[in-house]
């Protein structure tokens, strides 16, 4: 099948324009942790899949800028550059980081532990449902590492 | 919201008071910022940096959320010009608060006005601590707030509580009797330079037979203060669970859907339960071990400043070392038990799933996923031992170099002098010296193990309080109106609904329902008719509008007389563990049987009961498992039908059942909702038929009402187009 028409509305939406017939769509990654760079799938304001763009590099120049742009947007999570400390509350675990958006502070459940992902990264999901995304627990720094330890491998 | 930010918002909007606020946390290169989003009747205000920008709510053609992993984009895009008045990032944090603006603001385009409290703080902070709330108890009571309340229960038993501290502190005194008879046995016994006589002989014997009744009272303490501790402990712990229980018991249904019910029954069992450990163990252990250190300390310093010296100064290095070494152990345990649940998550996985893996022959990747991870967990455990075998024995070397150093001092001063003088140190005054300073590090070890338990005790007892503290928030009238008997008039009266303060469930609902009625409700999944019911009955309170039953406002009726004059049919029956006869006299617990077998008989329950072998007083097992979905369906209808309700509520009481049960059911219900005002919230619409009104619910509004005749009858009605939906489907 031919790759469609991708494209921007004025107002910012991405689009999919097929047979003449132009359409709002919004991305959805369909691996976002475990292949992040793949299969995307462009859904409308229903939820019904318009089309599934496999690898985003063979579109076209103003196709493919629109789509990374709302890819990158889909597919952000929290990068974790640092632990600062990690603390005990009531039924809570306090995370201070510092994440290549800014410092931050959050909680989790003290029963819910980081996810390990298939490319060796570490996903911790907070009480409010965001992700941080620790790349390379290796390349942390040592103190960081070390808090990292007991609930990481 | 910081005042500053507000100011500037209310300067920006002419005065207009501020009905929402949200923070966009993120900018567009995915930075965490601060941009404060506020609402007012007719503008939308963005606060960033000091920069403020306008946008006319006028202007706002379309609202377009974009979710995404962590956290949503919303964008306001203008009616004219089509271009984004304002592009709006933030995490998932404040999703519920810039969530709400949202809503509204789409309310506002398809025409319809959200109302709105007018406490714009209390909405952000809502929405802003739900997901902490749902998780957690609560982190505002401190410690000492926490041990002082939980020392008020120990009031009723306060003898108990002094016997039992006086048991320890004569327990701690027998302790020190023997060490200090040992001396004299020594000194004045044993370093006689004469020869034994018989007095010498009566008072070695005296004082051993002194030391044999001090250890006998050491005993006798000890077991007392076991005893009364442990039984009082309990004492505590049942009162508690009883409080926690009934408090319970008054709160509204609100509480339970937003808290999860795991952390409630882990609150009333396992929570007062190391409240008892507290109570038996800790009180006292803790306060006896400080004083017994205290006490022995100086005992020591008196018998010998030299030697008292040598044992108190490391005593303070001890104890870091042991705090020291608690916060390492926390660190392996959490590992340790963060590698305890991952095992058991194979095991909750696989064993409900057997079937699957078994489908699949699964069988032996289960078994290498188990095994990898069972030792996974092995090896972690053997980490932490190799790590506490480790500390405890260095902990004893440091007091075994102390009772060396005690040696090491006391050895010159206990020979004597060159001169032939007397040492400076006597034997007896030694040796008991040397046994003070074997109980001396006892205390030393309690509080390395107390700590632990002390602290989740206390934390334990933050969450009971908690839950405790939590008032219902169905708010009781002064002077409640009594309704008995109940005739089953029901009005709603412009009534608004939400689950949270700005997105409504239930909007502008008015209808009036005469006695004997029977009113039909229907709509798509989500459209609120189960809401409906739980308003009845006033499981939660309406934000908007008015309800009243035979002319009274709900608010105002006494709930208890009410509610046991409503019979309430559920889509999934929940039966209690215990006979057919309890179930069904759950809600009149003194139904004679007749009565029950005429309810049973009205539910076309009674020749199902008849042929099981116990009939009646069949056990149900939990939940009603050993049931069919109908034979329990109609178990609820009998219980709902027994005490002759005013008004009768069905909740898809026949969905979830096949078609010949449907029949028996149904056929049981057209009997029961004759003269009765009756809710029916179904599904299927051709159990509507009998409706002498159908209400037709679309997105939290009634979009149409009457009798099936009538809605079947409108062209592109909502009705229609449900009941062509279900030809097709059946």
């Amino acid at each position: 099948m031919p790759l469609p028409d991708i494209k921007l509305s004025k107002s910012g939406q991405l689009q999919v324009v097929r047979d003449e017939q132009t359409t709002a769509v919004r991305v959805q990654p369909c691996f976002p942790l475990s292949d992040p760079d793949r299969f995307f799938s462009l859904l409308d304001a229903d939820g019904n899949e318009v089309c599934m763009i496999e690898n985003p590099s063979a579109l076209d120049g103003a196709g493919h800028d629109a789509l990374s742009s709302a890819i990158a947007d889909a597919a952000f999570t929290i990068k974790v550059t640092s632990i600062e400390a990690i603390n005990n509350d009531i039924d809570l675990r306090i995370w201070q980081v510092v994440t290549s958006s800014g410092a931050r502070t959050f909680e989790t459940r003290l029963g819910s532990w980081p996810r390990k992902l298939e490319d060796g990264g570490v996903l911790i999901q907070d009480i409010a449902e965001d992700l941080y995304h620790i790349e390379n627990v290796d390349a942390l720094d040592s103190k960081s590492r070390q808090l990292l330890w007991a609930f990481s491998d | 919201m910081p005042e500053k930010v507000r100011q500037c918002i209310l300067t920006a909007a002419g005065g207009e008071a501020i009905q929402l606020y949200a923070l966009a946390d993120l900018d567009s290169s995915h930075q965490l910022t601060e941009e404060w989003i506020a609402l007012t009747e007719t503008k939308l205000v963005t606060v960033r940096a000091g920069n403020v920008s306008l946008v006319d709510r006028g202007q706002i053609g379309e609202v377009r959320e974009q979710p995404a992993l962590s956290g949503s984009i919303l964008t306001l895009v203008g009616e004219e010009t089509r271009e984004p008045l304002a592009v709006l990032r933030h995490t998932h944090r404040q999703k519920d608060s810039v969530g709400n603006i949202a809503f509204v603001l789409k309310q506002a385009l398809l025409g319809h006005k959200v109302p709105i409290g007018n406490d714009a703080d209390a909405s952000y902070l809502t929405s802003l601590t739900t997901p902490i709330k749902k998780a957690q108890a609560t982190v505002s009571q401190n410690k000492l707030t926490v041990v002082w309340r939980l020392l008020a229960y120990l009031r009723p038993y306060r003898k108990k509580v002094i016997i039992g501290l006086l048991a320890g502190a004569l327990l701690a005194i027998a302790s020190i009797i023997p060490p200090w008879l040992a001396r004299y046995i020594i000194d004045d016994v044993l370093g006689r330079e004469s020869p034994a006589d018989d007095r010498a002989w009566a008072i070695a014997w005296t004082l051993v037979t002194a030391i044999t009744v001090a250890y006998l009272l050491r005993l006798l303490f000890l077991w007392i203060r076991l005893h009364v501790m442990s039984i009082m402990g309990e004492y505590v712990a049942h009162d508690l669970r009883n409080d926690v229980y009934a408090h319970i018991q008054k709160l509204s249904v609100s509480y339970f859907s937003k808290t999860q019910t795991g952390s409630v029954i882990s609150r009333v069992g396992a929570d007062t339960d190391r409240i008892w450990e507290f109570i038996a163990f800790g009180v006292v252990e803790v306060s006896l071990s400080v004083i017994t250190l205290g006490v022995l300390s100086i005992g020591l310093l008196m018998m010998d400043l030299q030697l008292g010296l040598v044992m108190v100064l490391p005593v303070p290095f001890m104890i870091w070392a042991i705090i020291i070494n608690g916060r390492s152990m926390q660190r392996l345990f959490t590992r340790a038990w963060r590698k305890w649940s991952g095992l058991n998550d194979v095991i909750a996985d696989t064993i409900p799933g057997i079937r699957v893996v078994k489908s699949f022959n699964q069988e032996k990747h289960e078994q290498k996923r188990f095994g990898a991870r069972n030792a996974d967990t092995m090896e972690t455990f053997n980490f932490v031992h190799r790590n506490w075998t480790k500390f405890w024995p260095l902990l004893m070397l440091m007091i075994h170099l102390v009772s060396i150093a005690v040696w090491w001092f006391a050895l010159p001063r206990l020979m004597p002098g060159a001169d032939g003088s007397e040492p400076d140190l006597s034997l007896g005054k030694f040796v008991a010296f040397l046994l003070y300073a074997g109980m001396f590090f006892q205390p030393i070890e309690v509080f390395g193990q107390m700590a632990r338990m002390v602290n989740r005790s206390l934390s334990s007892a933050r969450r009971v309080f908690d839950l405790m503290d939590t008032e219902s928030d169905l708010p009781r009238p002064a002077q409640p109106v009594t309704i008995n008997p109940l005739r089953g008039e029901v009005e709603f009266d412009r009534v608004y609904f939400g689950y949270d303060s700005v997105r409504p469930v239930l909007q502008d609902i008015s209808f009036k329902v005469v006695p004997g009625e029977m009113i039909g409700v229907v709509g798509h999944s989500g459209a609120g008719k189960t809401t409906l019911s739980n308003l009845i009955v006033r499981f939660y309170d309406v934000t908007g509008g008015t309800i009243r039953v035979d002319g009274h406002d709900l608010n105002s009726i006494d709930l208890g007389s009410f509610r046991r004059q409503v019979g309430m049919v559920q889509q999934d029956p929940f039966l209690f563990h215990g006979t057919i006869l309890e179930n069904i006299r759950y809600g009149m617990q003194d139904a004679p049987k007749d009565r029950i077998i005429e309810a049973a008989r009205a539910a076309n329950a009674h020749e199902f009961i008849c042929g099981l072998p116990q009939a009646y007083d069949t056990m149900v097992g939990e939940r009603g498992h050993t049931l069919s979905g109908g034979e329990r369906q109609r178990i609820s209808i009998a219980r709902a039908v027994l005490n002759d309700p005013g008004i009768l509520i069905l909740d898809e009481a026949t969905s979830s059942v096949d078609s010949e049960t449907e029949a028996k059911i149904q056929d049981a219900l057209d009997r029961l909702t004759q003269d009765r005002t009756t809710f029916a919230i179904a599904h299927r619409l051709s159990t509507l038929r009998r409706a002498d009104r159908i209400l037709v619910f679309k997105d939290g509004r009634i979009a149409e009402q009457g009798k099936h005749s009538e809605l079947i009858k409108i062209k592109d009605g909502v009705y229609r187009k449900l009941s062509e939906m279900q030809k097709i489907n059946s």
